[in-house]
């Protein structure tokens, strides 16, 4: 217990004493951090876009559906017509 | 007449250069670029000063250390060569790869940190030692919002 303020203190001072490592730990962690995010954010923009593409293909069998009924419609009203004349 | 069109025809051909455009685009609107800009002239001159006359990095305190510990040459040539890696990343007419831009910023930034570090060894701070600080800070943080699109 007695030789675990001298161990912090001696990493401290280790670590101060050579800059060049503490920059090197600096800007890797930085540059790692920012890889993994970017990782990450790509494979979540995939998982969003195949939403995106289901999004869309449920929009044309709606419209799809309703260009069908519409047609539907319009073959009645004018079999209607043809019937008044 | 003559001489107008040519000026007019030069200027005009000398803007559509990828990297001179680029440069325009830099300093009116991209003030991040304009950084590494500036960092990469920075490192890149004084990688320069220090291969041309290396007498200057054995007086100055700031690379005290750093000749001490690599030597005065290596230490011109990382700068030098970091300088004129981001200066290419920078310029470059077509936005270079996510990974070269990220790892161009980093070693940029380990540079600026490793001077900001050696200098603030000694005390009292100088305003170099905070300068460098200060630019090794920003550096840092265009590590952290380097974009996958864009510059």
């Amino acid at each position: 217990m007695a030789d675990e303020p001298t161990k912090w203190h001696d990493l401290l001072v280790a670590v101060l004493d050579h800059p060049e490592k503490l920059a090197l730990g600096f800007v890797l962690l930085a540059g790692f951090w920012r890889w993994i995010r970017e990782l990450f954010h790509e494979s979540k923009e995939d998982s969003q876009h195949e939403t995106f593409v289901d999004s869309l293909l449920r929009r044309l069998k709606e419209s799809e559906q309703e260009n069908k009924e519409l047609r539907d419609e319009l073959r009645k009203r004018v079999k209607e017509d043809h019937h008044d004349q | 007449m003559g001489r107008r069109w040519i000026n007019n025809g030069f200027r005009e051909s000398f803007a559509k250069i990828g990297t001179i455009h680029r440069l325009r685009s830099i300093m009116s609107a991209a003030p991040w670029s304009n950084h590494d800009l500036l960092v990469s002239f920075i490192l890149l001159f004084i990688g320069l000063a220090l291969l041309i006359d290396p007498a200057v990095g054995l007086l100055l305190r700031s690379y005290a250390y750093l000749n001490q510990r690599w030597g005065v040459y290596n230490v011109a040539l990382l700068f030098a060569g970091v300088g004129a890696l981001s200066l290419c990343v920078t310029l470059w007419c077509v936005s270079p790869p996510f990974w070269l831009r990220l790892l161009s910023r980093m070693a940029s930034a380990f540079c600026l940190l490793l001077l900001a570090f050696s200098t603030a060894m000694f005390s009292p701070w100088t305003p170099a030692s905070i300068t460098y600080s200060l630019i090794g800070l920003w550096s840092f943080w265009g590590i952290l919002r380097t974009n996958p699109s864009g510059r």
